[in-house]
């Protein structure tokens, strides 16, 4: 009887963590969410830009989510929920960061993925919130105050992650350069040999041959470069936001009142 | 004849469709054992990574001249005994722990009023040193509350399992036993409230 009880007791907690929601993940998304709609559009659109450019360059996720309330719920909490939900970073080397305010409780948080607790203790980020973000929360000045937020966990970040997505230039940029070189060098070769050909002979069938092996070393000279350069981002177009990637967090990160 | 092959050709089909769905469901219930186990360890670390954190925070707190000593030894008491608790994820009975809970929760009182007392010494918080160490208490605090509810989580998706049927037939035979997750306890518990 004690254990019925006992269970019950754990599947009314279980039922009713599940029920404190948070703000749904956007579709399509975005790194920056304001649902209290107290920046512009403008603000909106350059965060999303810097963020998206940082997402691209080191692969760091630093998602902006503004509410207008918790519904009573504590802001690390909710915070943990939502940066699991939306799997903020990648599911990999979880390399997220929420920075989450909600308006009319005046509560901020940074909540750290696992992978950048390193990079990012609490004391770090006790510092940013402390320093960066209060006093232009103080004004209302939620944009600067996420701008300074953004500039320095991006600065904190780098030592740690940058390294990962851009270890092709840093790494075998010289052997890259030759292999081009030389795969340049050879299109030349064929494309002037089967000119060569293609006029000598005047039949239809050497310059298809030509054309073939011209098209085959194209497409591998295209290949080749596509792979280098790690597919550019997650299989979204350029200009966007290519999505979340499933990243964890620990509870790790700071923040409270402003 | 070919009634008698029908019958059998059920009947063996029914044997395959229990056997892999029993199967099945035993795998799942190892996986979920595992998640479990897992979901403890990290409770386990995320409280070692408390206790590390207060020797500092001692030294830093007893540079401060005549500081409340018995908060102090207090500290440095339940610290002890609470590092000496231990508990293996396979042999987590509800008794041990509880035995855990409360050995951590007199950790976190003591901490508390550690934290408290140091409100009363304006040369300590303005002190570098102490106001990253409650930086980092308060991160590790903030650890704690969540691996303790994804254990929590852990341990009631287990239950669900293990207790359902057809599966509680399995459980039993493989001696699954029903877990135990934290309970929250009346104040004791509560994390120490740390204040800028």
């Amino acid at each position: 009887m004690k254990k019925i009880v006992f269970i019950l007791i754990l599947l009314a907690g279980y039922f009713s963590s599940l029920a404190q929601n948070v703000l749904p993940k956007p579709n399509p998304p975005h790194l920056v969410n304001d649902a209290a709609g107290v920046l512009s559009a403008d603000q909106v659109a350059i965060l999303e830009q810097k963020l998206v450019a940082l997402d691209d360059s080191t692969s760091n996720q630093i998602a902006v989510v503004l509410i207008k309330s918790l519904d009573g719920s504590a802001i690390e909490d909710y915070a943990v929920k939502l940066f699991r939900e939306w799997g903020i970073g990648n599911a990999k080397t979880n390399n997220g960061i929420l920075i989450i305010a909600s308006i009319d409780d005046r509560k901020l948080w940074i909540e750290v993925g696992y992978g950048l607790e390193g990079a990012i203790p609490d004391i770090t980020a006790s510092s940013i919130y402390r320093n960066e973000m209060v006093p232009s929360f103080k004004e209302n000045n939620y944009y600067r105050g996420i701008d300074n937020a953004i500039n320095a966990l991006t600065k904190a970040a780098v030592g740690e992650y940058k390294i990962k997505k851009d270890k092709q230039p840093s790494g075998g940029s010289g052997g890259n350069s030759i292999g081009t070189f030389l795969i340049i060098l050879v299109i030349i070769i064929v494309i002037v040999l089967s000119r060569g050909g293609g006029r000598g002979g005047g039949m239809m069938s050497r310059s298809g041959v030509g054309n073939i092996a011209e098209a085959i070393l194209w497409s591998s000279l295209l290949g080749g470069n596509n792979r280098d350069s790690g597919g550019f981002g997650g299989g979204g177009d350029s200009g966007g936001f290519g999505g979340f990637g499933g990243g964890s967090t620990g509870g790790g990160g700071a923040g409270g009142s402003w | 004849m070919s009634t008698k092959n029908i019958t059998l050709i059920v009947i063996a089909a029914l044997v395959l469709l229990l056997g892999g769905c029993g199967c099945n469901g035993y795998n799942g219930l190892v996986q979920q054992d595992e998640t479990v186990n897992k979901a403890w360890n990290n409770v386990q670390s995320d409280y070692q990574r408390r206790a590390d954190l207060i020797p500092n925070l001692v030294n830093t707190v007893k540079g401060e001249a005549n500081f409340e000593q018995t908060t102090l030894e207090n500290v440095v008491k339940a610290r002890a005994s609470a590092t000496q608790m231990k508990i293996d994820a396979k042999d987590l009975t509800p008794q041990k722990l509880q035995e855990f809970q409360a050995s951590q929760g007199q950790l976190s009182q003591a901490l508390g009023r550690l934290l408290m007392v140091t409100e009363n010494y304006p040369n300590l918080r303005a002190n570098e040193a102490f106001r990253g160490l409650q930086a980092q208490l308060e991160g590790t605090e903030n650890r704690i509350k969540v691996s303790r509810n994804d254990f929590n989580s852990a341990v009631a998706d287990y239950n669900i399992k293990a207790r359902s049927f057809p599966m509680n037939i399995l459980a039993g035979m493989f001696g699954f036993k029903v877990k135990e997750g934290f309970k929250a306890e009346v104040g004791a518990e509560k994390a120490p409230e740390v204040k800028f």
